[in-house]
């Protein structure tokens, strides 16, 4: 009853123009630069993270949040019908939708495509109205200690994410905790690192930060790599079938499989959708209901993509508000609009802003039905944008980029920060560094060090309480398993030969 | 692409981690002169410097960490967050000097000549037809002028031009 309350409450929030307007701006924008090659929803949201600061926090949050979810439905497009995922996350997609796009079935596969994309998201916003709410009352249990081990956490599972490059990512991430500091330091008005420029006392801001890394370091690569070439005959064949887009529901057990993997792994930090529709796709191949073989054209691998593709937003957007803990570089920038409304995320907002949880909650909702439609409309013309020179549109992403940096306060020094960025962006890319680590690390600084902080000064010094106190400790356990069981698994095989 | 197991000496990357870890290290030594004023009679845990040589400790240690895992060759030609494996750097770093001159241009020139300058230089750099490059540019810079200088009222100074 409550979840329909909420629902409701947040229908009657998103009612005003500026809201309405941000969804559907989002949602088309999400759209195009899901089917645009290249171009990502990281580069989109940190370009337009300034311009949300002018709107009311629920506007902002609702335009990002459509370009969110618009870039797991576009990727799809792409995927299908040129065999050149949109997203990291449609690969999966490519496997089966181009053999089925290639043997006349393109609308058949789009429209798979779509469906199971849009369960996948109406069921990661139903996971978001039940879960997020019990998850944050046990998250109001939690004192200095337990918001420490949860960072520390999450930190370890961004670290674990990146896989053999454990210690790149973790170094990242202690820059972005180290960037975190710089300014005056809030306890005790002392300037860290300041080096006597002025500027550097109010800190390092995250908006030129991430526009430099994301937007700038992405628009150098397109302009400076050749222009891709791609088979085009099939894009004048996109287009929708109404009896397809009741298929997804014959083939029950694998869209419930695509759910359970997208929602799940939504809700770890940094793992991401791509990992979600790899282990979706891998796991329907077992006891798939249509003979067509994978990767031939079986319809089942892409409700399994799909599935699990849009079905990460939600679960992404749990550990966001409900402990303050973004899961990625996008729900990262997203709390960036939080921060700068004055809104804490986190167990207290549940109490504090009502209004805000629901909205989101229900934007999700209204944001899927708004990318089906738009899709079904306009999934013709929106095919014909994979044609865009990726050189044309990386120079306008670098136009756009010194805008969105400058925008930010209206200072040349945040272009020059981008500047700066956008170089350690390009440099750590081709060096296989990880960058995400960074953004998370900047974002998470603030909270983590003022924790620590006051947990250790409550016990003057001592770490017991991170191990006397039952939630803590058992962080602190799972924590200790996540570290030594590649060592241990590695033992229990070679005892077991 | 080398294989796995091969040993290999100080590639540019490794270098870099090294000066990342290095820079780090420096930091956190320098920090005494760094934080002003450097607390002196606080305990450990509450001293504002406390954080920042954590996160500069473990910093310079994961990226020996990472320095000596690389030791093995790691096949660099692309990261799997940003594929940049077939980008051509000095285009590029040329694209990154223009990019430069247009954030000097802007409060000199004013926002709109500026960023069709800078639209122009770069289509022509980036080797389009002339045409194409008119085409692109002016309809491109006339609307983000609209939008940004218009619309959203963004102040970018008052330049020669507009």
């Amino acid at each position: 009853m409550e979840f329909f309350e909420s629902l409701s409450q947040g229908f009657a929030a998103l009612g005003t123009w500026p809201i309405v307007l941000s969804l559907l701006l989002g949602s088309a924008l999400g759209i195009v630069v899901g089917v645009l090659p290249g171009v990502g929803p990281g580069v989109t949201i940190a370009v337009l993270l300034p311009f949300t600061y002018g709107m009311a926090p629920l506007a902002g949050i609702s335009l990002l949040l459509g370009v969110y979810c618009g870039a797991f439905y576009g990727g799809a497009v792409t995927s299908i019908l040129i065999r050149t995922p949109g997203e990291a996350s449609s690969i999966m997609t490519m496997f089966d939708g181009y053999p089925m796009a290639r043997n006349g079935q393109a609308q058949r596969a789009l429209s798979l495509a779509f469906m199971s994309a849009f369960i996948g998201g109406i069921v990661s916003a139903l996971l978001l109205g039940l879960a997020a709410r019990p998850l944050a009352g046990f998250a109001a249990k939690f004192g200095a200690p337990e918001t420490v081990m949860a960072i520390l956490l999450a930190s370890l599972c961004v670290g674990k994410a990146y896989q053999r490059q454990f210690a790149s990512a973790m170094m990242m991430m202690c820059f972005g905790f180290f960037l975190a500091t710089v300014g005056i330091d809030p306890n005790s008005n002392e300037q860290r690192y300041t080096l006597g420029i002025p500027a550097l006392l109010s800190g390092i801001p995250l908006v030129p930060v991430a526009v430099g890394m994301f937007g700038m370091a992405q628009a150098l690569v397109m302009v400076s790599s050749p222009v891709p070439t791609f088979d085009s005959s099939l894009i004048g064949r996109a287009g929708v079938s109404w009896r397809a887009f009741l298929e997804p529901f014959k083939y029950p057990k694998t869209l419930a499989k695509g759910l359970f993997l997208g929602s799940a792994i939504g809700v770890l930090p940094a793992v991401g959708a791509a990992l979600s529709t790899s282990l979706a796709y891998f796991w329907a191949q077992r006891g798939a209901k249509d003979p067509t073989p994978f990767g031939e054209g079986n319809p089942e691998g892409i409700v399994a993509a799909e599935s699990a593709n849009n079905s990460n937003s939600g679960g992404a957007m749990i550990t966001v508000l409900a402990l303050g803990i973004p899961g990625d570089v996008i729900t990262a920038i997203i709390m960036g609009v939080f921060v700068v409304h004055g809104i804490v995320p986190g167990p207290s907002l549940f109490m504090d802003r009502p209004e805000i949880i629901n909205g989101v909650l229900s934007a999700l909702f209204v944001i899927n039905v708004v990318i089906l439609i738009l899709l079904v409309l306009c999934v013709k013309p929106l095919a014909r944008l994979a044609y865009v020179n990726p050189r044309i549109l990386g120079l306008a992403i670098l136009a756009l980029c010194f805008v969105g940096a400058y925008s930010a306060a209206n200072s040349m020094y945040f272009v020059l920060i981008a500047i700066v960025f956008g170089v350690f962006g390009l440099v750590c890319a081709r060096a296989n560094i990880p960058t995400i680590p960074l953004i998370l690390g900047m974002v998470m600084g603030d909270t983590l060090e003022s924790a620590l902080r006051q947990a250790l000064g409550r016990s003057d010094g001592s770490l017991m309480p991170f191990i006397e106190r039952p939630i803590a400790a058992s962080i602190l356990a799972v924590m200790v398993l996540m570290l030594v069981w590649p060592w241990l698994s590695r033992v229990l095989i070679k005892s077991k030969e | 692409m080398q294989p796995e197991s091969s040993l290999r000496g100080w590639s540019w990357d490794r270098v870099f981690l090294l000066v990342l870890a290095l820079l780090a290290g420096g930091l956190a030594l320098a920090s005494r002169s760094l934080i002003v004023p450097y607390p002196q009679a606080v305990a450990w845990f509450e001293s504002a410097a406390f954080f920042p040589l954590l996160a500069l400790g473990l910093m310079a240690l994961a990226g020996v960490v990472e320095v000596f895992h690389r030791r093995r060759a790691i096949e660099l030609k692309d990261s799997d967050e940003l594929n940049s494996s077939q980008a051509r750097m000095g285009l590029a770093w040329a694209m990154l000097g223009l990019f430069g001159l247009y954030m000097l241009a802007v409060p000199w020139l004013g926002y709109l000549s500026s960023t069709l300058l800078f639209l122009v230089t770069s289509s022509l750099v980036l080797g389009f037809a002339w045409r194409t490059t008119w085409a692109l540019s002016l309809p491109l810079a006339l609307a983000m002028w609209w939008v940004f200088s218009k619309l959203l009222k963004v102040h970018f100074g008052h330049g020669w031009l507009i």
